[in-house]
């Protein structure tokens, strides 16, 4: 379990306060010892400057408000914000230190800038792939100016999304997902209309039968759009964010989090344009599910739900995953799991599904593409990891191929290799 | 996740007036020990010339090094103190020049000794009622033992206040 949380302290002595007082301690000590008037008063400052420092602290506490936002292009990551002070006085004894995460890497120095009762900051940081992550809000503190005390400054501070070219599949065309839905017959027509078969109106392909478009609806809106009928429809779709630790350990589990996010944002836009019903999950401890539904709303919760998936720090039993997404979502819908499957469970999950009737479909990243060319090994031994690595990884494939469609993503700047096991269900194994 | 601590604006180093202070401080102290004069400038000035130093070459970043070779030296100085009223205002000028030069640090807004006023000024309040109780007042006999146990007292306050700031401070915090 998760440890509940602490209120923090409202201050805390700084290392500079522990050294003042410990010398005032140890020259009473030796004035006690020597009978010496001089040490006693070399000692009375030195005991008395850090509980001074606390008593003379700004109060109420100082406050910071955050305003804050991402710009910069490509890869570029530039994070460009103010810190406004009350008192206005108090910045400039501010502390600010942010959490950079660890899909991005610092491209320059910090830039910083004092102004009376403010301080601008200018990072440049860059994300070698794509990615979606979560900044936390920088922690900021007062220290005194003597630096023997430090007071969490409060005020709202928000998180700052970083979303670095997500995947898109543009060209995702026809998909034949799992037949979840039933066929007309099987259910009763009428609660979707006279026909019973008419489902949507969607966007037109470029070969799109003159028969199927919808001219009415296109002059209004002044673009192409098609008649859509339920029994085009196949399936909906699940998509499982595997967040749980792995061997590969903190930074790489990260980075893993970062790509998978930015493509769980690109497959969740696409599939709903296409008006699937689409459901989220996200399991690393327990699972966090977002039930099956479509439209716009739809949307922003499992975006929502995207951003706020967080590497656990306990790893849940595989089973748990499967008999609790059971709970959520019918069987037979198909699943596509997010997975490095790098931890050891990662495979059986994988059997836990399918023995609750969920045809899986793994989207695995490759490991090199997650891992920044190393300067610290000689070339010889970099490639024979790297040859390790990669044969651990084969292995792993080739046990999870026995259960499920398994796509190895080694372009992490493309979703096509996905697209194509989608588009083609004879390439996915039943 | 990797900790990013965005720089002080004033980043470059600088010796200002309040090493000046701090020196010049050290050194009356060392000119009133028992000390040879010559030796107490030797000790006096070694020990400042090289905190300041270190703090000016680290721009800041070893200044608790260069606090604790101010410590070390006014303590050595202090062993051959007499004492006299001098001498022990001469020390404590010195460590309220220490926390003023603590206070203007190098790669933080300039002015941080104008900000530490209000604390250098409590610590120095309590000083100067310290150094009157020691020497201006008619000298009485009080046992060791009541000094020793109230000087004991003291240490034990400053230890429970420094290990539970709560006992200052009991202001609802951040997320709160």
């Amino acid at each position: 379990m998760s440890p509940p949380a602490t209120r923090p302290p409202a201050f805390h002595w700084r290392g500079r306060g522990y050294l003042l007082a410990g010398s005032g301690a140890a020259f009473l000590v030796v004035a006690i010892a020597a009978r010496d008037a001089v040490m006693v008063l070399l000692a009375v400052p030195l005991l008395v400057a850090p509980v001074a420092a606390a008593l003379v602290s700004p109060r109420p506490m100082p406050r910071a408000a955050l305003a804050w936002q991402s710009v910069g292009v490509a890869g570029e990551v530039r994070i460009v914000g103010e810190v406004r002070g009350d008192p206005p006085g108090s910045t400039d004894d501010f502390a600010i230190a942010f959490d950079r995460p660890a899909d991005l890497s610092e491209d320059r120095p910090p830039t910083i800038e004092w102004r009376p009762g403010a301080v601008r900051f200018d990072l440049r940081w860059r994300s070698p792939r794509p990615t979606v992550q979560v900044v936390s809000p920088p922690t900021i503190v007062w220290n005194d100016p003597i630096g023997l005390v430090d007071r969490p400054a409060t005020g709202p501070r928000a998180a700052l999304v970083v979303e670095r070219y997500p995947l898109d599949l543009h060209r995702l065309g026809a998909v034949r997902l799992e037949r979840t839905r039933q066929l007309p017959g099987k259910s009763r027509t009428r609660v979707i209309g006279t026909t019973g078969e008419f489902f949507g109106i969607r966007g037109a392909s470029w070969n799109e039968p003159p028969r199927r478009i919808n001219w009415r609806a296109s002059a209004r809106s002044g673009k192409w759009l098609a008649n859509e009928f339920e029994v085009e429809r196949t399936g909906d779709l699940v998509i499982l964010l595997d967040t749980r630790p792995t061997v590969l350990g903190e930074v790489l589990d990260e980075r893993f989090l970062g790509v998978a996010r930015a493509a769980a944002t690109g497959i969740t836009g696409a599939f709903l344009r296409q008006k699937t019903r689409l459901g989220f999950a996200s399991f690393g401890e327990f699972l966090e599910a977002i039930p099956l539904s479509t439209g716009r709303t739809q949307g922003v919760r499992i975006r929502r739900a995207i951003r706020a998936a967080r590497r656990s720090a306990v790893e849940g039993p595989s089973e748990r995953c499967a008999v609790s997404l059971r709970r959520y979502f019918p069987a037979g819908v198909t699943t596509l799991l997010l997975s490095s499957l790098g931890g050891d469970s990662a495979c059986d999950l994988v059997v836990h599904l399918r023995h609750r009737g969920f045809p899986v479909i793994v989207l695995n990243p490759s490991w090199r593409s997650l891992v920044p060319p190393r300067t610290t090994l000689p070339p010889r031994e970099d490639a024979l990891s790297a040859r390790l690595a990669h044969l651990e990884r084969q292995m792993r494939l080739v046990a999870t191929r026995a259960y499920a469609s398994v796509v190895d993503w080694e372009d992490l700047s493309s979703l096509g290799d996905l697209a194509h096991v989608l588009q083609r269900p004879d390439r996915r194994r039943a | 996740m990797a900790a990013d601590v965005l720089p002080r604006p004033i980043a470059e180093p600088r010796a200002g007036l309040s090493s000046a202070l701090l020196a010049g401080a050290v050194l009356l102290f060392g000119l009133t020990t028992g000390f040879h004069w010559e030796v107490a400038l030797v000790i006096a000035g070694a020990g400042a010339a090289a905190a300041i130093a270190l703090r000016v070459i680290s721009a800041g970043r070893r200044s608790d090094t260069a606090a604790a070779i101010v410590i070390l030296t006014l303590g050595v100085l202090a062993l051959a103190a007499p004492d006299s009223w001098l001498a022990g205002l001469a020390g404590g000028v010195a460590v309220l020049a220490m926390l003023t030069w603590l206070a203007d640090e190098p790669g933080r807004v300039a002015g941080g000794a104008r900000r530490a006023l209000p604390a250098v000024g409590v610590v120095g309040l309590l000083f100067g009622v310290t150094w009157v109780c020691a020497f201006l007042l008619p000298p009485t006999r009080v046992p060791t033992g009541v000094i020793g146990g109230l000087l004991v007292a003291v240490i034990l306050l400053v230890t429970s206040l420094l290990a539970r700031p709560e006992l200052i401070e009991s202001e609802p915090s951040l997320g709160a």
